[in-house]
């Protein structure tokens, strides 16, 4: 046995080793990604990584202020891909931040059910004969209320308001959707656009529900602890299934209605922005998520809805699908306001 | 290569010295090492548990302010003459005052705030820090917080009980210096005289302020962290990790060191020391100990965790110092071991190389001296028995030489004369012939008989003949010189052996000398008696070639001067060669 050829054999090997590694380490690519709680949780991501042999980073965001604020903070330069409701979409594809798919990298769309596969028949997801997003998960946002404490199955938005639950309440932390639900409060023609008028009223009114509720929550988790902890009767359900799933997986005695005024539903759509550095990647991240198995986690551990399955509809009523909002910034502005508990006594 | 025994010794000495003071060194040092890893992970653990005091004094520093806030009797006089606006206005400017010197005393607090149970937690006094003071929020400027924990948890409280906030960062507008800062807030509610609920006394407290003050004295090389009862990092060495909650990422510590999971979640243990990758530079490995801080608070049970990295390199440099003195110890010993090693083999090796020379020189047939016999050792008890052995030897060495020496004189020599016989004289002949040849020098070869020599032999008997021998023998020997040589042939015959002559005149001389010798009467047993002989002389070259001739010549000579009269000697001649061919 030749113990010096082996030698040799074991140095070089040790040597390549050694010259590979920086370049193998250094080369590994990475898909970062800003989304929602459930969106892409680990083991996805994980399975991703392993498959493509990237590094995925998950920056959960719990607002669409939040996202926006992220998304434009270095001109969308931060994350590949996001997760966004169609009606926010618009405002991102107005300022150029995001970017159209390259549909032919999406084969797993075959997938979807008809009315998702149908793109330019939802709105919001095609632009200028482009698509910008892809739908990947929605709810409706109803009322959750504890079936002990409550007096009847709330019918209207305006439980929020009820002084009968005063300190009972939560509500979520996000100026958009609030000043939406405010202003179909007042019975504004239309709560996505609100004039000057529109907005002194949807304001007086979200400083009345900020009187009403305990609190105003952030994320799903924080809600099974509020809830928990607190006496809560009526929730308003920003994450609608999922929360509700949340909620009675730690054992709460809920039900879930939809509000005679209608439902503000949300789809989510994954989108590209524009300073993604590898959009290839980002599309294959896109598709990875509407494969059966990785859509179906979404209902199965996180209860929310996807594209692949029909969702068993939980609460029969009138769904408003989100729009844009007439001024984001502004509801954001007023709504910062309003939560550090401003009397805009002037 | 010969080695000789006191290299051999020494090396295996120096050897197992160097071996074992090195095998005792590198015991030393690990041991040390683990020792000074262990009191390092000891001095940490101590050093974060005086943080955590520090820290929690620090907490209960703030929630007895906000106690003595509450029970200000300003306080008290304005919820007692809250619904007359005058009064009410007096003691509120009172109360602003106490609260500003307190926000002005305290750098590490952000604000100071009253906070009314009625229109839905409206501020009623509010002191803010701003960049360069502190100032008196206007009555326009406060706010309603009545939605935040600290207000709701907090009025739900029995006076003396504080609720302590989680630590985040203070979104809420117009709190000016704090706006946007890491946050801790210490509330106490307030009651009016009758028991009925007036308000709640919020204290904003700077957390990084408050962790610098806490964190002052330890070195910049040690990290410190605090982290939420959840993991999540507050301060970190890393700025953007810190509130990772707030912002939409979460930077927990038990993703980076997954040890401190079971202390997180578990409320029986309260500290934790381990070795782990440091949490700044992962590729670094450090000494880490954490211990939770728990607050006593009445609304809801809270801890914090502070811990202290300490860079494992720094922890072995001071191993790597007594390392470095160790093998300084060690290399020490090693050379201690090396010298007596070497002492050590000189002084055995010594006395056996004086031995060793002494059989030696035994060996070459010098006496045998120079042993270390004064020894009392093993080696002189060796040297003793050699010098008994050498001395028992060289007798016996002695008694054969003289045996020897008496053998070779009976071979050589003529017993009766002591004279050299026919076997030694004729070796003589053959070296001087050799000699001469060489030298091309002269010799001379003479043949003595006695003249009627047998006639004494029968008339006085043998032994009378033997001693007439014996002088004949003497006489002649007084007339040569020392270097020549007289044998005795046999019976009455005699040569001599000239050597080196100056003339043909020297051997006549010698002749003539002996014939004169011999006219004295050799007295025998006391009776005179007289005797002559005859002498024969050949010399080389001129009268033979060779030993034989040279002999045979000499011995005609002698026979040519017996038959010419006796008592004469002659000199070898063609006439002699003649006469002696002719009668052949």
């Amino acid at each position: 046995m030749n113990f010096r050829l082996h030698w040799r054999l074991i140095c070089i090997l040790f040597i390549s080793i050694g010259c590979m590694y920086p370049s193998l380490a250094g080369a590994r690519e990475k898909l970062r990604v800003i989304a929602w709680d459930g969106y892409a949780d680990e083991e996805i991501v994980e399975a991703f990584e392993k498959r493509y042999q990237v590094d995925v980073d998950v920056i959960l965001v719990n607002s669409d202020d939040d996202l926006w604020e992220k998304i434009n903070r270095n001109n969308a330069a931060d994350y590949d891909v996001f997760a966004v409701n169609t009606a926010e979409l618009q405002r991102y594809i107005d300022r150029g931040l995001s970017v159209s798919f390259n549909l032919e990298n999406l084969p797993n769309r075959i997938h979807q059910l008809e009315r998702f596969k149908n793109l330019s028949a939802i709105p919001g997801v095609m632009h200028q004969g482009k698509v910008y997003a892809i739908p990947y998960t929605y709810s409706d946002m109803g009322l959750i209320f504890d079936r002990k404490k409550v007096k009847e199955i709330p019918r209207s938005i305006s439980a929020l308001w009820d002084p009968a639950y005063r300190g009972r309440v939560l509500a979520y932390n996000g100026s958009s959707h609030n000043f939406t639900i405010a202003a179909m409060r007042t019975g504004a023609p239309d709560p996505f656009s609100l004039d000057k008028n529109g907005f002194a009223l949807a304001t007086r009114k979200l400083i009345a529900l900020r009187r009403n509720v305990l609190t105003f929550y952030s994320s799903p988790q924080e809600v099974v602890k509020l809830f928990t902890e607190n006496d809560i009767v009526l929730v308003y359900a920003n994450y609608g299934s999922q929360q509700l799933k949340a909620l009675r997986d730690a054992g709460a005695d809920v039900g879930y209605a939809i509000p005679q005024e209608g439902a503000l539903t949300w789809l989510d759509c994954w989108a590209v922005t524009r300073g993604s550095r590898n959009r290839k990647l980002a599309e294959a991240w896109v598709n990875y998520t509407l494969e059966k198995s990785v859509s179906q986690r979404l209902s199965r551990v996180h209860g929310l809805a996807n594209t692949i399955t029909r969702f068993p509809d939980h609460a029969e009523g009138k769904i408003i699908w989100l729009e844009p909002v007439e001024d984001s910034s502004k509801r954001k502005q007023l709504w910062d306001r309003i939560l550090s508990g401003d009397s805009f006594l002037e | 290569m010969r080695l000789s025994v006191g290299i051999k010794i020494g090396f295996w000495l120096a050897l197992l010295g160097t071996f074992a003071t090195g095998l005792m060194g590198f015991y030393a040092y690990t041991q040390s090492r683990e020792m000074l890893i262990a009191s390092s992970q000891d001095k940490l653990l101590t050093a974060t548990r005086v943080l955590a005091l520090r820290f929690s004094h620090s907490v209960n520093a703030v929630a007895s302010d906000v106690r003595f806030l509450s029970s200000l009797s300003a306080l008290k006089q304005l919820t007692a003459n809250r619904s007359d606006p005058k009064l009410s206005a007096i003691y509120r400017k009172q109360l602003e005052d106490v609260m500003t010197s307190v926000l002005e005393a305290h750098p590490e607090y952000f604000q100071i705030r009253l906070i009314g149970a009625a229109d839905y937690g409206r501020e009623l006094v509010r002191v803010d820090k701003v960049e360069n003071g502190v100032i008196v929020v206007p009555e326009s400027d406060l706010q309603e917080k009545g939605h935040f924990p600290y207000f709701f948890k907090t009025i739900k409280l029995s006076p003396g009980e504080f609720y302590i906030s989680r630590i985040n960062l203070n979104k809420e507008q117009g709190s000016h210096a704090g706006q946007g800062q890491p946050t801790l807030r210490i509330a106490a509610p307030v009651q009016t005289a009758d028991g009925s609920i007036f308000g709640v006394v919020v204290v904003n407290v700077d957390l990084n302020s408050l962790f610098s003050f806490i964190r002052k004295d330890i070195p910049a090389d040690i990290n410190v962290v605090l982290t939420n009862q959840e993991g999540d990092y507050m301060v970190h060495p890393v700025a953007a990790k810190n509130f990772g909650f707030d912002k939409g990422v979460r930077y927990r510590i038990q993703e980076d060191i997954a040890e401190l999971s079971p202390m997180l979640e578990r409320d029986n243990q309260d500290s934790m020391v381990l070795n782990t990758a440091n949490v700044v530079s992962p590729a670094s490995a450090s000494v880490a100990a954490f211990v939770k801080v728990p607050f006593v608070s009445h609304a809801e049970h809270r801890f914090v965790v502070i811990g202290l990295l300490t860079p494992l390199q720094r922890v072995l440099e001071e191993s790597r110092a007594l390392g470095m003195n160790i093998i300084r110890i060690t290399l020490l010993f090693i050379l201690l071991a090396l010298g007596i090693s070497f002492v050590l083999a000189r002084y055995l090796s010594r006395p056996l190389n004086s031995m060793a020379k002494a059989v030696q020189r035994f060996a070459a047939g010098e006496p045998m001296t120079g042993l270390p016999v004064d020894r009392n050792d093993e080696i002189g008890y060796l040297a003793n028995s050699f010098e008994s052995m050498a001395s028992r030897l060289s007798a016996r060495v002695d008694e054969l030489k003289s045996k020897q020496q008496f053998l070779g004189n009976l071979a050589y020599h003529d017993h009766l004369t002591g004279l050299p016989n026919r076997l030694l004289f004729l070796d003589r002949l053959k070296q001087t012939f050799i000699k001469a040849q060489r030298n091309r020098t002269r010799f001379a070869v003479m043949f003595i008989d006695l003249d009627k020599f047998k006639e004494i032999n029968d008339t006085h008997g043998h032994a009378v003949g033997d001693e007439v021998l014996k002088i004949a023998a003497l006489r002649m020997q007084d007339c040569i010189r020392h270097a020549d040589t007289l044998a005795r042939l046999a019976g009455d015959e005699f040569t001599i052996l000239l050597e080196d002559l100056n003339s043909p005149a020297d051997p006549a001389r010698i002749a003539q000398k002996i014939i004169a010798y011999f006219e004295q009467p050799f007295v025998v047993e006391g009776r005179e008696l007289f005797m002559t002989c005859s002498l024969g002389i050949s010399l080389y070259p001129q009268d033979g070639e060779d030993v034989d001739t040279l002999l045979s010549s000499a011995d005609a000579a002698m026979y040519e001067a017996k038959e010419q009269g006796r008592n004469d000697f002659r000199f070898y001649s063609d006439n002699i060669a003649e006469s002696r061919q002719g009668r052949s």
